[in-house]
């Protein structure tokens, strides 16, 4: 029997507001209107002498930086204070974090009170926003109200302070010796509304991550991603013709990262000028984010941003059931027990307080994808399709007739066949096949098999795998929870538990044995999830509070795949460009 | 008649800083009541009877309810006292004027401090709350029998508040480099008088006097000058040192901080005597020529050093006060350790560290928790620093719980 753990936790939370004040208010300056109009500017302009930024590739990430930066030690775009920032460390009286998904960012919305709010947020022209949310252990937390207090910060630039130690630290060591960071969140205040009415005065703080910056920005119309360029590299120079995203990083996860030029057709893009932004310009309100989304698009990969990292990646790697590197959880085997939890797990019965299944069999089921590229050099159009043949999504309708759904897209830019094949793979996955969906509720920060010393479930993120079982021991017995991690053996215990069970229902046998094997199939039953989003919310009256979203869309599905098993390389001659089927139009 | 020990003692800590003190049958009822309240959150899942969830978020004062009594008849044996604005003193005897004092004190609104003691024997034990009366309720039988009921609403315990960021050695270190930029700038002036020539190729030649100019101002009190910045420089050194130490160990041992304050006020003595010589006379009448540039040499001269020692007073008078407010933070630490080889190919180890300290081995683990270093760590590298806490710190450790 595996032991418990004790689910006490001592939650904290601070944010730390780096404002900028009003110019108007001081009377020094007055602020000019811009010379051009925002959406035509390009960047920095001709003169790129004055903000430059550089590329440089640190531990697999292109680092934007600016003369005389430190590519290991730039930190976000919060994080670049000059001499006229302060930090302000406020206690929030409730916080409310929104991992929105990975095309959308984070959101977090703050209330503090104003007594503790020591700026008049009228004074407020701009503000960054660090948002740190954790545990201190029961000794740190019983010596921080005795009035001890910590040591932060180094002796330099930013000085020394301390900060009572029950109070959640910026950093921590966990038992595994991992440096584990307590900040949840980096973005910059969009709106704040202060309240004064007969309750106590609050200020509300509306923010969004550091996507911001890259929505914000508008596409210029004459720049280009370069085509002969690695995608991640090619957007990282992209991007350094904007000073305000300096700090910022492009990733690629995968072996090589693509180019355009071997994935979109000649006639895509002009010599020596990539793709242009769709709509020919800022004008038409294409943004950076927009321009990056087609680029990626074309490549059959899409792109994410995680923190102050751009990241681009195929569908497929996001969704498989891989853990990211740098997830700090580590697989946990509990105490008394032989199996290993490999994945975030939550049992309800155990630490769950609502659990919501639901399946809709219509509304998100898959289509089978074909996507059409006319290259009008050529004078023909490219056709590719996902699934293969033998894979392919069939409906069967009553009386056994099958029927096939498609999805049809055409695109307005001409693609090599190969890549063609992996953009259809790349809208298979994407695309709304969530069949059984969960919903629950915990004030655990950590999920099965620890407690305050691991707020693991913190550090989850939007893709990260989760286990959600369901403890259906008799309410007597509290028997451990262990299905179906004990392996074969417990499968054949529990199919003949279950079928005894449907027959003494009076079920016949053979529905009775059905019923069980798919019940207690590990591979087909789905107990795995991916997180589609997830929210924190802190109030300092009751804690924490977590709302978890996962959806399965990963391992079923996933393991089909191509008919080779091997995913297929954009802008490879190597690639699945056998199976694509080319029709000539004639005109 | 038994002597009161017993006291219930309400001032007016904003408003008109009035105060009633209760003593006898003017004390609540079964003594006063005082409470904390654990803020937390115990959540039981559904199908786990056996561990709940709970977040503990911290300590808050808990409401209290008193109720009392007071008749004129008892009253007259151990009145109140009420203190007015102006400090007035009076004996209250009766229930009804006292209904009225409490009445008022309520009503204005002010943050009450709410002090139970009890001096019995002169151990002087007390309880102290802040807040406000939320409610009082008077039953007034006749105007000499009064009964009464009060609920306090308590914002703090009288102690100041621990603020998120404490305090910042930024400030201390900009203060200590303040401190030692003026005390240099002051020590400069010492070197005037060894120029020699005016010639700038000449080394240690004259950046503002020449010779004839220097000779002009020798009446100038240049031993006062001379002396002053002699004990500057010796300031300057000693800040120096301090500096350097905080920069090290990132934190102020208490011997430390006292030093740093004697320094300091030193420092602000220093200042004020030459201030005090130099203001005896305007500036300008320290040379005895009268033509115009001269005077203003001088002035300019005197006048500057004089501006820079008032600003080093000023700085010195700020790290004065920021090390107090260190001293009271260090009050933790009782030294800082530079560790050392003690012969060839062995160092010092933490247990001998515990001995030089404590005179026992046995808080060598105490130390190194204390340095956040392993607890099974033996030995230490020549040249670490570490931070010694003081016995009754290291005392509080527990080190078994890791």
């Amino acid at each position: 029997m595996a032991e418990y753990t004790r689910q006490t936790y001592y939650a904290s939370a601070k944010a730390i507001l780096i404002p900028r004040f009003d110019d108007s208010l001081t009377g020094t300056k007055t602020p000019e209107p811009p010379k051009k109009r925002q959406q035509v500017r390009r960047g920095i302009g001709k003169d790129k002498s004055q903000a430059a930024l550089h590329v440089e590739k640190v531990d697999g990430k292109f680092v934007l930086i600016a003369p005389g930066d430190d590519p290991t030690s730039i930190g976000s775009p919060q994080q670049q204070k000059g001499p006229q920032d302060h930090e302000i460390i406020v206690l929030p009286r409730s916080a409310n974090l929104g991992h929105n998904g990975p095309k959308d960012g984070k959101r977090l919305s703050l209330e503090v009170k104003f007594r503790d709010f020591p700026i008049d947020p009228r004074t407020i022209r701009s503000c960054a926003v660090e948002f740190y949310l954790g545990t201190v252990s029961a000794d740190d937390f019983s010596r921080g109200i005795a009035g001890e207090t910590r040591r932060v910060g180094d002796a330099g630039a930013s000085g020394v302070s301390f900060e009572p130690l029950h109070l959640v630290p910026s950093e921590w060591t966990d038992h595994n010796g991992q440096t584990r960071s307590n900040l949840r969140f980096q973005g910059f205040v969009d709106e704040w509304e202060a309240t004064f009415d007969e309750d106590e005065p609050i200020v509300k703080l509306e923010c969004t991550d550091n996507a911001r910056l890259i929505i914000g920005q508008f596409a210029p119309p004459q720049l280009a991603i370069d085509p002969a360029l690695p995608i991640d590299e090619a957007i990282a120079k992209y991007l350094a013709n904007f000073p305000q995203f300096r700090g910022l990083s492009v990733q690629y996860l995968g072996k090589n990262p693509p180019k355009l030029k071997g994935s979109l057709g000649p006639t895509a893009y002009q010599p020596k000028l990539g793709p242009p932004p769709k709509g020919g310009s800022g004008a038409s309100g294409t943004t950076v984010w927009d321009y990056f989304v087609d680029v990626t698009g074309a490549l059959g990969m899409f792109v994410r941003m995680e923190g102050t990292t751009i990241i681009v990646q195929t569908p497929r790697r996001f969704f498989s059931a891989e853990q990211r590197q740098d997830d700090p959880y580590r697989p946990r085997r509990l105490a008394g027990s032989q199996s290993t939890l490999d994945h975030r797990t939550f049992v309800y019965g155990r630490n769950l307080s609502d659990v919501t299944f639901t399946r809709n069999f219509t509304r998100f089921a898959p289509f089978n994808v074909e996507v059409r590229s006319y290259d009008p050099r050529r004078k023909n159009v490219s056709v590719a399709r996902f699934p293969e043949k033998k894979d392919r999504v069939t409906n069967v309708n009553p009386g056994n007739a099958a029927d096939q759904k498609w999805h049809v897209l055409r695109l307005d830019f001409p693609m090599d066949p190969a890549s063609l094949k992996a953009y259809a793979q790349s809208i298979y996955e994407q695309q709304g096949r969530r069949e059984l969906t969960v919903k629950f509720d915990t004030d655990n920060l950590s999920s099965y098999g620890r407690g305050n010393e691991d707020p693991d479930i913190l550090d989850m993120r939007v893709g990260d795998t989760i286990d959600v079982q369901i403890n259906r021991s008799d309410a007597g017995e509290h028997e451990e929870f262990n299905l179906p991690l004990d392996g074969a053996k417990l499968q054949l215990l529990q199919i003949e538990r279950t079928m005894g069970l449907m027959q003494k229902l009076g079920y016949p046998e053979d529905f009775a044995r059905a019923y069980a094997t798919a019940y207690t199939n590990q591979l087909g039953f789905v107990t795995l999830y991916k997180v589609r989003k997830f929210g924190i919310d802190w109030n300092e009256s009751d804690g924490v509070k977590i709302d978890v979203e996962g959806i399965n869309y990963v391992l079923v599905r996933a393991n089909v795949g191509n008919s080779t098993g091997v995913e297929p390389e954009p802008g490879t001659p190597d690639g699945a460009a056998d199976d694509v089927d080319t029709v000539t139009v004639k005109d | 008649m038994s002597i009161p020990t017993s006291y219930v003692l309400i001032t007016e800590i904003t408003g008109l800083h009035r105060s009633v003190r209760l003593v006898g049958a003017g004390l609540p009822f079964q003594g006063a009541s005082w409470g904390v309240q654990l803020r937390n959150k115990t959540t039981w899942y559904p199908g786990n009877a056996q561990q709940a969830t709970q977040h503990i978020l911290g300590p808050v004062e808990a409401d209290s309810d008193w109720e009392g009594f007071w008749r004129t008849t008892q009253l007259i044996r151990t009145p109140a006292q009420f203190t007015d604005e102006n400090g007035e003193t009076t004996r209250v005897t009766s229930a009804f004027s006292l209904m009225q004092v409490m009445e008022d004190v309520v009503r204005r609104g002010a943050t009450l401090s709410v002090e139970w003691g009890d001096d019995l024997r002169g151990l002087n034990r007390r309880i102290v709350r802040e807040g406000i009366a939320d409610e009082i309720d008077f039953k007034v039988d006749r105007a000499d029998d009064i009964s009464w009921s009060i609920t306090w609403k308590w914002s703090g315990r009288g102690v100041q508040q621990q603020k998120v960021a404490a305090f910042r050695t930024e400030d201390l270190v900009s203060k200590i480099r303040d401190s030692i930029l003026q005390g240099q700038e002051i020590a400069q002036l010492e070197a005037l008088d060894t120029i020699i020539s005016k010639r700038r190729v000449v080394r240690n030649s004259a950046s503002k006097f020449s010779l004839g100019q220097l000779e002009n101002l020798a009446k100038a009190p240049l031993e006062l000058t001379r002396s002053f910045t002699r004990k500057i420089q010796q300031i300057v050194g000693r800040f120096k040192k301090l500096g350097e130490i905080i920069n090290q160990v990132r934190s102020l041992p208490t011997q430390l901080a006292n030093q740093g304050i004697d320094q300091a006020a030193n420092a602000v003595s220093v200042c004020n005597n030459f201030i005090d010589t130099m203001s005896r006379k305007p500036p300008e009448a320290l040379t005895a020529r009268t033509r115009l540039s001269n005077l203003t040499r001088a002035l300019t001269f005197y006048g500057g050093a004089m501006t820079t020692s008032k600003l080093l007073r000023r700085s010195a008078q700020g790290l004065h006060t920021q090390l107090e407010g260190a001293q009271k933070q260090a009050s933790t630490i009782l030294a800082v350790h530079v560790c050392r080889a003690r012969y060839p190919n062995r160092s010092e180890t933490l247990a001998s560290i515990s001995i030089t300290y404590y005179g026992v081995p046995d808080y060598a683990a105490g130390i190194a928790k204390a340095n956040h270093l392993p607890l099974n760590q033996i030995s230490v590298f020549p040249g670490d620093i570490l931070t010694i806490p003081t016995l009754s710190v290291i005392k509080g450790f527990n080190v078994a719980s890791g």
